[in-house]
């Protein structure tokens, strides 16, 4: 379906000022290629969520573009949430459904699929988080990692080609991240695009392939992930303990 | 220049309830003046008035409804014609007036809420109960000047909700019954769980009402000047 040298998403000058005048993109331009694992990183309010919410339209442009696939994302809003699914920063606004199933089954049916594809999509989602044996729970009941798993299981079930996610790591524990991490992997194999902020570069490493650093609003390094992960210090940012001790020792 | 801001609070509140009476009762002339008036008053605190009006979107569609209401009347007969529908005039009239008059009133509403802060309410309201024995006026203070804070929480959380929501296609659904249960349910919940953890987080920090830090009152001569010249200007308005 994705063209060879079209990118899936093509960021070009984009820049948003919030209705109080505060500059939460300045001039942001870059192109991720289908299949692409690109990690955002950038201190607090250096712009990453702003960013990720002009990538599915739910903020638009003040000037500059978005194109999903080609096309812009202002011309067509809702193929664009289809192809980019957003998984937020804070994952009890996202919960809508009265049980763990419900609510991961919540996007599926809005895409108005058959029940026995909705079911199938579900259930692969949960197990894909590890929280199939909670289907029948309410999910303001679960534990805040608990809670984050099941927002990402209700973007999973979209099975949207690029998936974006907001700080998918805070609140896991070792094992729930590891679990994140895994499935996030998995889904770089099977083809899709994966863009993640995260202030945890640690766990990142070895699987992203690039590296965007954000400061202020706008990108200040954009490359290969093991060449802008030594220049971290610059945004403000710890460098993983791998790369310190690669600079001690040798 | 920007005397409402730095005004006394108590008197800002009693001139704001003087001129919302006067608003209330006056005839077109002296409502065209009281309009002038709060007009004024708005460029004096440089108020933003497309930011307002952008506020107050829904407000016009209430007035719309309001206005046809008075100005239309609809009988459905029995016979052949079946509906009919005929305009009236008087009644035109008459909801005119009354959409101006709410919009008077927002107006002020919006001043009082643009240039007093929380803390100030609160203190004002308990000042105003303190004469009445039986009234918890610090209770009710408290309560009033939380709902003032809490409402923009929650309309920020209405926006998070519908954002998400439309992360997952809500709008492929044309059910509007389907819609807003989907979209109200989890707003209430977690609107009376944040209320829940905000009373736990007050309570962490040792919050009591008697124990709230006091908000000085500054009253000078300039705000009984001020006092007096809107209770007299209202009440030559509801006269002409
Ligand atoms: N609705 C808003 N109105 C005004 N300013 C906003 C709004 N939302 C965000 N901002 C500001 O925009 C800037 C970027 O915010 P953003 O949420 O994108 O940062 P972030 O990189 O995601 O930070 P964090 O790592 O803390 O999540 C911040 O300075 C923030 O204060
Ligand atoms: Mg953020």
């Amino acid at each position: 379906m994705t063209l060879p040298n079209i990118p899936i998403l093509e960021v070009s000058h984009l820049n948003h000022r919030f209705q109080d005048g505060t500059l939460g993109i300045d001039d942001v331009s870059f192109k991720i290629a289908a299949g692409e694992f690109v990690v955002v990183a950038g201190p607090n309010g250096s712009g990453k969520t702003t960013l990720f919410r002009h990538l599915n339209g739910l903020l638009m442009p003040h000037s500059g573009d978005v194109r999903v696939n080609g096309v812009s994302v202002s011309a067509d809003v809702l193929r664009a949430r289809q192809m980019v699914g957003l998984v937020f920063q804070d994952a009890d606004s996202q919960i809508v459904g009265e049980t763990v199933y419900d609510d991961v089954a919540f996007g599926p049916e809005n895409l108005c699929l058959a029940p026995a594809e909705v079911n199938r999509r579900v259930i692969s989602a949960l197990s894909a988080v590890g929280l199939e044996h909670l289907s029948d729970r309410k999910p303001h009941r679960l534990s805040g990692g608990e809670k984050r798993r099941l927002a990402i299981a209700g973007i999973l079930a979209m099975e949207s080609q690029v998936l974006v996610l907001d700080e998918p790591f805070a609140n896991l524990d070792y094992s729930g991240m590891l679990q994140v991490l895994s499935r996030i992997i998995t889904l770089k194999q099977t083809g899709k695009t994966i863009i993640l902020s995260t202030h945890d570069l640690d766990r990142t490493m070895g699987h992203a392939g690039r590296l965007i650093l954000m400061k202020n609003g706008s990108i200040i390094q954009d490359g290969l992930f093991e060449n802008v992960i030594r220049q971290v210090e610059c945004a403000g940012l710890e460098m993983p303990c791998a790369c310190r001790m690669e600079a001690v020792y040798g | 220049m920007n005397r409402p801001v730095t005004m006394d609070v108590r008197f800002k509140m009693v001139c704001m309830a003087v001129l919302s009476v006067a608003v209330l009762k006056a005839e077109p002339m002296g409502l065209i003046c009281l309009s002038i008036f709060s007009f004024m008053l708005s460029v004096c605190v440089r108020l933003q008035l497309t930011e307002l009006i952008r506020h107050l979107r829904y407000l016009a569609l209430a007035l719309i409804v309001v206005f046809w209401a008075r100005a239309v009347t609809v009988s459905v007969f029995s016979g052949h014609s079946g509906v009919s529908v005929v305009w009236d005039t008087a009644g035109a009239v008459e909801g005119g007036l009354i959409c101006w008059r709410l919009i008077v009133l927002t107006f002020l509403g919006v001043l009082w809420m643009a240039t007093t802060r929380p803390s100030g309410i609160r203190t004002a309201i308990e000042w105003f109960c303190r004469p009445f024995p039986g009234l918890p006026g610090k209770q009710v203070a408290v309560m009033m000047s939380l709902v003032v804070r809490f409402l923009p929480a929650i309309l920020e959380q209405a926006r998070e909700t519908s954002a998400a929501q439309q992360c997952r296609c809500i709008q492929n659904r044309k059910n509007p019954v389907y819609r807003t249960v989907k979209f109200s349910l989890p707003l209430l919940c977690r609107t009376l769980k944040t209320a829940d953890q905000l009373a736990d987080a007050m309570e962490a920090r040792c919050y009591s009402p008697e124990n709230s830090r006091p908000f000085a009152f500054h009253p000078d001569r300039s705000d009984w000047f001020a006092l007096i010249g809107v209770a007299g200007f209202s009440a030559l308005m509801v006269w002409v």
